[in-house]
């Protein structure tokens, strides 16, 4: 019986250990984070503090962004894309464009759910907004990738648009625009319609940007590397 | 050897077996069933990979989605099920106690299906959760954790009274594996989906789950079951036993330890990662006992090795696992991981240690389990047989696939002139490489259930005439 | 009877009573008797010794000393904070007038017609800064007259009595409408800002166009260093060079991560 309690007490005692020591730690050095401004200013009393009137980083997700941030976790973006940027000496992140820096804890606070990823079938992401900035463009890749990246892995959503007939009562403002003569433009007499979905999702995307300076990362690249 | 007389011997055995025989098809039966729906899901991803336009104007056949059904199938279907009809058995097999309030045990699998099946729904209609292997969705987590409390509930009735001698170390893997999933489960809900921490803290939590969930639940188990099995069949006691214990300790501690490593150049304090890589290298020390203990006794006496079924398979199973935790080892050294980290290796390795290592395991757990509870041995191992070779031969497929695929596509990631599209277009050969072990391992998984089903079926036909032959007997 | 158990029957087969005992006394036997020399143990032994000394160095060396802001493992805690980006006044100005001017001065400095006044080329703009200042520090009523038209508008307060910006944020943002548009007024230093806000602060009522010009004082020299050490303290003096400036901050900046850690 001396032994079992042993056994038990050492079950308890490593799975214990684990968690104090990895999360615990972490929830407490981490867990109170704030926005920040990009400098930093010195009171009187020689603290650091936030100047006041610049804009807070990270910034808080609009209400559509928000929408946009959950599709992006329903459709399972986060498969293939991460949102990470990695120092120098572990991958050609930041040669490749992805981020102007390295991302830090901080830049993930304002996010519901923290999409980091685990593959990159897909680009990184963390930056895509200040990439590619034209919403025309979110919106094709995302009705057929074959579109804009042909050879792409990425499954195309075409779910998230709606085909409708070209009439004089259909309202047809935001249709997709497809460049001239593309084998995957739709007929003429067809117009596509992008959804709140794909609309949110692509504010979303457009909304992803990471090259603000933080008093712990600042801005190093300042070619994108498009 | 023992006091008892081969009689009364076989009696106990029989009753340990008889007592848990319902629980146990239960869950057997049922994860061959989510194994097959895995594999189905895998042939499907693996497509889609290939040929993105497949099935895409479906929203649930969205590749995130499939990934999220496969990996949710994976570790609560297959793997759970798995365990809970091998692990109870072994418990109860070396504590020599029957298992009492079965019952408990049939409903707890009941609920956990139910809860799985639900999860399931939930994910192909976009509930999944954002989070890779605990995508289930959040209003399922109180489900699994009820069919698991009433595990535990059945745990302290079944136990109350029993002083139990915990002598062998299959006994502490398994008892460990059993307390530590709940546990590990709770705080990856908690923080995750229940009341959701921070930032990036989200993503420390994450790390930290899916580590667990695969070295202190699944691997534990796979392991006692591997302690048990290569003795039995092999007729040879565990080489270098003493060393074993010392296997257990460092092998739990170091293993939760080092689940940061998937965080390595994340936006974490390096400490965290630094700390993770000292104890997945320091995981040498496991290996090299395992390796002696494990391998080195199966291929100790190689006629057994031949002629024995299961033995193959957890043998296989034993040498996949010292592999994976050799890879693991280089992975975490930060000059390979600046190649494989985000490609198709990381991939590989969570199959080589679900497929390669657990589930090989558990294929020959069920091919001794299911004929010794049934009492009916298997009448050719020709289909067998077979299911071990398609098995092995479509797992060194995929994974050889997988990781020269994701070494090929870490090296051009870090060649800054190739651009993205080109380093995609390059994984075709291998992605289709990858469908083709995929495949494989779908039609071995089919072998899998129908030889198990024949098996099943091939004794109730036996136990028909017998039945109305008593019966018979009975109006006369 | 006995036929039909598999574990009975195959004599091949180590039965369960057997594992543990077998396996209890290989503990107590430590090895079967037929090794003579292990390997293991040694290979063990030199193992964990590797393990620790080279896991113990490696922690201690690459662990970014244990902070929640070392993210590279070659980080020495005293680096970081210069990595803290100076901005200059003009920087900081252009931020502040973009969120807080730019709704009536327009941003290109324009304003509207008949209501806003303009800033650019406006000699109320480029002239005597203690004016410009004093427009900031306490707001202004009533009529002006800017490059020939009348306005008759009422302009916030910033300083104490309004939106209380610091010195050096009326300093950057005076710098900022001096500077842009083509106007080629000089800086305004946050010296000599902190100087006029000690003058001003205490009072509370806006100016009106024809005071702004009673009791200047002399306009400050750009570079302003000489003439503002008089009213400044020792620590100022030290501030306003650039190294020490930065010495400053580093050691308040591990003030502030210590903060923040808690």
């Amino acid at each position: 019986m001396n032994h079992f309690s042993i056994l038990l007490f050492g079950i308890f005692i490593i799975l214990t250990s684990s968690f104090l020591g990895l999360i615990s730690s972490s929830l407490n050095q981490l867990g109170n984070l704030k926005q920040s401004t990009e400098t930093l200013e010195l009171n009187d009393a020689g603290d650091l503090i936030l100047v006041e009137g610049d804009p807070l980083y990270p910034m808080k997700l609009s209400g559509l962004s928000e929408q946009g941030h959950l599709e992006y976790i329903k459709l399972g973006c986060v498969n293939c894309h991460t949102q990470q940027v990695r120092r120098e000496e572990l991958g050609k992140d930041l040669e490749r464009g992805f981020g102007q820096r390295v991302t830090v804890p901080r830049d993930y606070i304002m996010q519901a759910n923290v999409l980091l990823g685990y593959s990159r079938i897909g680009p990184d992401l963390s930056s895509v907004g200040a990439r590619k900035t034209d919403l025309n463009w979110h919106l094709l890749h995302l009705y057929n990738p074959q579109i804009t990246s042909p050879g792409s892995l990425m499954p195309p959503f075409p779910f998230l648009f709606e085909t409708v007939e070209i009439s004089e009562t259909t309202a047809t403002d935001n249709a997709l625009v497809f460049p001239e003569g593309n084998p995957y433009s739709p007929k003429d007499s067809i117009a596509i319609i992008p959804t709140k979905r794909a609309i949110a999702l692509v504010e979303y995307l457009l909304n992803l940007d990471i090259n603000y300076n933080l008093p712990e990362a600042v801005v190093t690249k300042n070619d994108t590397g498009e | 050897m023992s006091q008892l007389s081969t009689e009364s011997r076989y009696d106990s055995l029989n009753a340990i077996d008889s007592s848990i025989n319902k629980a146990a098809f239960y869950f057997i039966i049922s994860a061959i069933t989510w194994l097959i729906l895995s594999s189905l899901f895998a042939v499907i991803g693996g497509v889609k990979t290939i040929s993105p336009n497949f099935l895409s104007t479906y929203e649930g056949f969205t590749f995130g989605r499939i990934q999220a059904m496969l990996n949710s199938t994976l570790i609560m279907g297959w793997c759970s099920n798995a365990i809970f009809a091998v692990a109870f058995w072994i418990m109860a097999r070396l504590s020599k106690t029957p298992i009492k309030h079965g019952g408990i045990l049939l409903i707890a699998g009941i609920i956990w299906n139910i809860a799985l099946t639900l999860g399931l729904l939930g994910i192909f209609i976009g509930d999944a959760t954002a989070y890779t292997w605990m995508e289930f969705p959040r209003y399922t987590s109180g489900i699994f954790l009820l069919a698991y409390t009433l595990v535990a509930v059945w745990g302290i009735i079944a136990y109350r009274h029993k002083q139990n001698d915990y002598s062998y170390v299959s006994q502490w893997y398994i008892l460990g594996g059993l307390l530590w999933f709940p546990w590990i489960f709770v705080i990856g809900q908690f923080f995750i989906n229940w009341f959701p921490v921070r930032g990036v803290l989200q993503s420390i939590v994450h790390a930290w789950y899916i580590n667990n969930v695969f070295y202190l639940w699944l691997c534990p188990i796979a392991l006692g079951a591997c302690y048990y099995f290569i003795p039995k069949l092999s007729n040879t006691p565990i080489r270098s036993y003493h060393m074993s214990s010392l296997a257990f300790w460092t092998f739990v501690l170091f293993a939760s330890w080092s689940g940061m490593t998937y965080l390595i150049g994340a936006p974490v304090p390096v400490w965290l990662t630094t700390t993770s890589i000292v104890f997945a290298i320091s995981l040498a020390i496991p290996t090299l006992i395992f390796y002696v203990n494990l391998i080195g006794t199966a291929f100790g006496n190689f006629s057994q090795l031949k002629s024995n079924l299961a033995l193959k398979f957890i043998t296989f199973g034993s040498v996949a696992f010292v592999l994976h935790l050799i890879i693991k080892m280089g992975l975490s050294v930060s000059s390979i991981d600046a190649v494989a980290r985000f490609t198709l290796i990381y991939e590989a390795h969570h199959w080589q240690l679900i497929y390669g290592f657990f589930s090989m395991i558990f294929f020959g757990a069920f091919y001794y389990l299911v004929p010794t509870l049934l009492n009916h041995p298997f009448k050719s191992f020709f289909l067998p047989n077979l299911h071990f070779v398609l098995s092995a031969i479509g797992i060194v497929f995929l994974l050889i696939a997988l990781y020269l695929g994701g070494w090929q596509q870490g090296t051009q990631y870090n060649t800054a002139e190739l651009s993205f599209l080109e380093i995609a277009q390059n994984l075709s050969l291998w992605m289709q490489l990858k469908l083709v072990g995929l495949s494989i391992l779908f039609i071995a998984n089919l072998l899998f259930a129908f030889n198990i089903t024949a098996l099943l079926l091939s004794k109730l036909l036996d136990a028909l005439p017998s039945f109305s032959k008593d019966k018979l007997n009975q109006n006369t | 009877m006995t036929q039909e158990n598999k574990d009975l029957e195959n004599s091949n087969e180590l039965h369960d009573d057997a594992i543990q005992e077998i396996h209890q006394k290989l503990i107590k036997d430590k090895e079967l008797p037929k090794e003579g020399f292990s390997f293991l143990p040694i290979a063990l032994i030199f193992l964990f010794a590797g393990v620790c000394f080279w896991g113990g160095i490696h922690i201690v060396t690459q662990g970014g000393e244990f902070r929640w802001d070392g993210y590279h493992p070659d980080y020495v805690a005293e680096d970081k904070t210069l990595s803290i980006p100076q901005k200059s006044l003009f920087e900081i100005g252009e931020k502040i007038f973009l969120a807080q001017c730019a709704q009536c001065h327009q941003n290109d400095g324009l304003g509207v017609a008949g209501v806003y006044p303009p800033l650019v080329d406006s000699n109320w703009v480029l002239g005597h800064q203690e004016v410009l200042a004093r427009i900031l520090i306490n707001g202004m009523n009533g009529k002006v007259i800017v490059l020939g038209k009348t306005y008759n508008g009422n302009m916030p307060a910033f300083g104490p009595s309004g939106l209380n910006l610091k010195p050096k944020q009326i300093a950057g943002v005076l710098t900022y409408i001096r500077q842009e548009w083509g106007n080629a007024g000089t800086e305004i230093s946050e010296d000599t800002m902190k100087n006029y806000m000690a003058m001003y602060n205490a009072r509370t009522t806006p100016w009106s166009s024809e005071e702004l010009y009673v009791d200047l004082s002399p306009e400050p020299e750009t570079p302003s260093k000489e003439l503002d050490s008089e009213v400044l303290d020792e620590n100022n003096i030290l501030d306003t060079h650039g190294e020490d400036h930065q010495n400053d901050i580093k050691q308040t900046s591990l003030i502030m991560s210590d903060k923040e850690q808690t």
